[in-house]
């Protein structure tokens, strides 16, 4: 949870689970069983300097990384990844609106990606500058939850142009002493090498206490199709927990 | 990855025992919260009553409590930190030491420094529910909303 107050401050610790199952190019199975398993730690902070101004650090750690690829004669090649990923700094700029019964927000929000490691085989993650633009709006009420986004990265090196967009609602409840949210979430992944994935599923968010705050959420790709050979036909696990000051 | 889509039902299907606090919960309407905020005055006393516009997620409100609870003439030791949030009513109590009374500019500022709007405070007097409506100055135009 980003703190809204001037002067709010938190951070959050999550572990991701993805699982790749097929290898793909286009939309066809093209080496179908050899798979890609991911098990990363993030590590993010957000301090509120005003209310319309924040700024975020998210840092990436790859606990193990492993995918198959065809080894030329029929075989399989074993790949592995480790270390640190991307550092990602964005300064979201927030314009709220706070109506009868709905409050919500517009957002900008200009980014960085510094990569902390040199390149080699194997990278989970891009190991390239980039410069990204977000924008998002959401809103909510008493009971319900709706937000959209899109962000757009473009890299120092040969990787393509990326658009990362959002589609998300939420069902907001209230419990004796705390409150939560369900949502169903959706992403749309775009490449400028005509890689596009389509990942949809269900989310928990519940507020413990006003410092703890944790989330469960679960996506599966419905529609993946890769520019190039990559694996594909996925499964993405995450459980966080948050604390705000 | 079967393992992992069976736990992530199970988490919901366990959370699905907290929602029943929510059954009764209706969006905000004024005359849901005009009647809500004259049972408090009637209920409470050491009180002091407003309606934060946009406060509908107790999540994202945080910053109101936290804010509000440092105020000096703030009791503490009642509701949570001495402030209640409602988000159905949009209705923020604050818990007041005896014979304390909030600085209405303070009051405004610290709801717009958690990113809400402090519209106005409700008052019992005489047989009235008073709203005292918040100007930019920190001024107050009293309106009369109800006669019993």
């Amino acid at each position: 949870m980003m703190p809204r107050w001037s002067g709010g401050w938190g951070y959050q610790v999550h572990y991701e689970f993805i699982n790749e199952t097929d290898l793909l190019m286009g939309s066809n199975k093209l080496y179908p069983g050899l798979s890609e398993e991911i098990n990363v730690m993030h590590f993010e902070g957000v301090y509120t300097w005003k209310k319309e101004i924040r700024i975020i650090a998210k840092l990436p750690y790859v606990l193990s990384a492993e995918r198959e690829m065809p080894d030329g004669s029929g075989g399989k090649l074993i790949q592995k990844d480790s270390g640190w990923g991307d550092l990602n700094l964005g300064l979201p700029l927030k314009k709220y609106f706070n109506l009868d019964g709905k409050s919500g927000s517009w957002t900008f929000k200009p980014m960085v990606r510094i990569p902390l490691s040199k390149k080699d085989e194997y990278d989970f993650y891009y190991k390239e500058f980039g410069v990204g633009l977000g924008f998002g709006h959401e809103f909510e009420t008493a009971n319900f939850f709706f937000g959209f986004g899109s962000a757009w990265w473009i890299f120092d090196g040969n990787r393509p142009a990326e658009i990362h967009s959002s589609l998300d609602f939420g069902y907001n409840f209230e419990t004796k002493n705390s409150n939560g949210s369900i949502f169903w979430e959706t992403d749309l992944h775009f490449e400028d090498d005509e890689s596009r994935t389509l990942g949809s599923g269900p989310a928990f968010y519940f507020n413990h206490n006003d410092t703890i705050h944790s989330r469960i959420e679960w996506k599966h790709d419905i529609i993946d199709h890769q520019g190039i050979l990559d694996h594909g036909n996925g499964n993405h696990f995450k459980v966080g927990i948050g604390w705000v000051f | 990855m079967y393992r992992l889509f069976l736990i992530t039902i199970f988490s919901f299907f366990v959370s699905s025992n907290f929602i029943v606090a929510n059954e009764d919960k209706e969006e905000a309407r004024p005359e849901v919260r005009l009647a809500a905020a004259e049972k408090i005055l009637l209920d409470s006393s050491n009180i002091s009553l407003i309606y934060v516009e946009g406060l509908v997620c107790p999540s994202c409100a945080i910053g109101i409590r936290k804010n509000l609870s440092k105020m000096k003439v703030v009791d503490n030791t009642r509701f949570k930190d001495g402030i209640d949030m409602n988000p159905e009513t949009q209705l923020v109590t604050i818990a007041l030491k005896e014979g304390g009374v909030l600085n209405t500019k303070d009051l405004i500022e610290c709801v717009e420094d958690a990113g809400y709007a402090a519209i106005e405070e409700y008052k019992l007097h005489d047989s009235h529910l008073d709203a005292h409506k918040f100007n930019h100055d920190a001024s107050v135009k009293i309106v009369h909303h109800t006669k019993k």
